[in-house]
């Protein structure tokens, strides 16, 4: 598995607003998280960092995996110290989706794991072969679970199905060009509402942080993408990685 | 496409609250506080969650500009004081810096082993109750929307400013209908400016929330307010929906009749304007 592309654009380029997109990469052990934190939070790129690092270093999300993030956060703030303002929107605690790859090389498999609605999608040539963890786009209207740093937000990571509703594998064996294409939801909408021919060969072709930002800005002025921090990360895999290994369903 | 504008620093919105202070405010509710008490109340406590909402670890963003009119028997008024007073309508950074006090107040908790926790709270207070004399709600609208057509014109591109006006009676000062028609007109380019009217009562009447028309409404003057309210707009319908309310999709911004404990509901449905950046 190979980084080809890895780029974010800030909702605000002029660089006023932090850019709250955090994303950590192991290609060594063919590891990645990318990691949305949503606006209204006290401080979200904080808390998707951690869940990005965190992953990447530890892909086994459980309770106590989160607690020990929650813990992390935690300790990153002096609550007692913070004015009134700053302690209410503390404890509203920070949000963030968390998108977990895990690149399987003995079965030649991918393993998703999608909290919230960053979008991770196996393209084979200039072809969709899979999206996750959904491929219509009038899902992103939707409001996404995502991790906070409050546990009683947390509850549905304790649900017996956690990972058959949030995880998904993708199978590399038999595809003749694979690319793994992981993105925010600003640039996950767009794409899937863009006949694929198009979108999939335009996003593979950027090859600098210059080209996804002159594309950000092209199709915000046009309207047709929403206006937020906007990542994007592509991975290939060989084609003799692609050949090998067994099906594992 | 209207009410779609994205909310940013550079691209504020603006919500500004219309209270009456007249003397039917002093009426006591089942709890024993007024219904001005109430309101005040309410309003602090949205003013306090429209700042949490625009602060970041790194301090107060300012997506919102907000002001208050007070109207009774001393006319219509600033209901901020202090500094906060000089201008209506101010960043949401500077309602946070100039609370006229801030108050510590007990808050129960659940301890999550079956007992309640007691804990303190800090509450700041820029808002105070008022209840005297008349209802001069032409005079107030009238002033909203000289306020909303300044701010208009300097922020023709943003989504445009929400008026959540709170009454429990009658307009003594005129006709509201014709000056709340012209504040409607009042827009920029993603759209007029919002009207929503609550209407607070403590005779126990059946409330009516959000209707989409003015069949089922008792009399002329609940008419008359469901004629000064604004269509939803769809965002705001869903958020009202999600709230537990049954909202169709041609609501109207009105409640009539409603408890005052309403209000923060109401409050929180009115200031959801669209997607923060």
């Amino acid at each position: 598995m190979r980084q080809q592309f890895a780029g974010t654009c800030p909702k605000d380029t002029s660089g006023n607003d932090i850019n709250e997109d955090r994303f950590a990469v192991d290609a060594a052990n063919g590891r990645l998280a990318l990691c949305d934190g949503a606006s209204e939070s006290f401080d979200s790129a904080r808390w998707a960092d951690i869940l990005a690092t965190k992953y990447v270093a530890d892909p086994a999300v459980s309770t106590r995996w989160l607690a020990a993030a929650e813990a992390q956060y935690a300790a990153a703030h002096d609550f007692a110290s913070m004015t009134w303002s700053r302690q209410a929107a503390y404890e509203r605690g920070s949000f963030a989706t968390l998108l977990g790859v895990e690149y399987k090389v003995q079965h030649n498999t991918v393993e998703i794991l999608a909290v919230g609605d960053s979008l991770a999608v196996l393209v084979d040539t200039d072809k969709i072969n899979k999206c996750w963890p959904f491929d219509d786009p009038e899902r992103f209207r939707e409001h996404p679970t995502l991790l906070s740093t409050l546990p009683m937000h947390n509850a549905f990571l304790s649900e017996t199905d956690f990972w058959t509703k949030r995880g998904t594998t993708f199978h590399l064996t038999g595809l003749r060009k694979p690319n793994l294409l992981c993105m925010t939801d600003a640039l996950g909408d767009w794409f899937l509402r863009q006949a694929a021919e198009i979108a999939v060969p335009r996003l593979l072709a950027l090859s600098t942080q210059e080209d996804l930002d002159h594309l950000v800005v092209e199709e915000r002025e046009a309207g047709r993408m929403r206006i937020d921090d906007t990542t994007l990360l592509v991975f290939s895999f060989s084609t003799t990685e692609a050949a090998r290994g067994v099906s594992v369903s | 496409m209207t009410y779609e504008a994205q909310i940013s620093r550079s691209s504020p919105t603006a919500f500004l609250f219309v209270v009456d202070q007249s003397g039917s405010m002093s009426d006591k509710m089942a709890s024993g506080r007024s219904k001005a008490e109430f309101v005040a109340d309410a309003l602090n406590r949205t003013l306090m969650n429209l700042i949490t909402r625009c602060t970041k670890s790194g301090g107060v963003r300012d997506y919102f500009d907000v002001g208050v009119l007070g109207y009774g028997g001393a006319g219509v008024a600033n209901g901020f004081g202090g500094k906060l007073g000089v201008t209506v309508l101010n960043p949401v950074s500077v309602i946070e810096q100039m609370p006229l006090r801030v108050e510590d107040r007990q808050k129960k908790l659940d301890d999550g082993v079956g007992g309640i926790l007691e804990t303190t709270v800090k509450f700041p207070v820029w808002f105070e109750p008022k209840a005297y004399g008349g209802t001069p709600m032409r005079g107030a609208l009238t002033r909203a929307a000289e306020e909303l057509v300044l701010w208009c014109d300097a922020h023709p591109d943003c989504y445009p400013p929400t008026v959540l006006h709170v009454t429990d009676g009658e307009s003594t000062d005129g006709d509201p209908e014709e000056i709340a028609t012209h504040l409607r007109q009042i827009r920029t380019n993603d759209g007029e400016v919002l009207i929503l009217n609550i209407h607070v009562s403590t005779l126990g009447a059946e409330p009516i929330r959000f209707p989409a028309e003015d069949n089922g409404l008792p009399d002329a003057y609940a008419k008359m307010l469901f004629r000064m309210s604004s269509p939803l707009p769809d965002h705001l319908v869903r958020f009202a929906q999600e709230k537990g309310h049954k909202v169709e999709g041609t609501a109207r911004g009105f409640m009539f009749n409603a408890e005052a404990a309403e209000l923060v509901d109401f409050f929180d449905i009115g200031t959801r304007a669209a997607q923060l950046r």
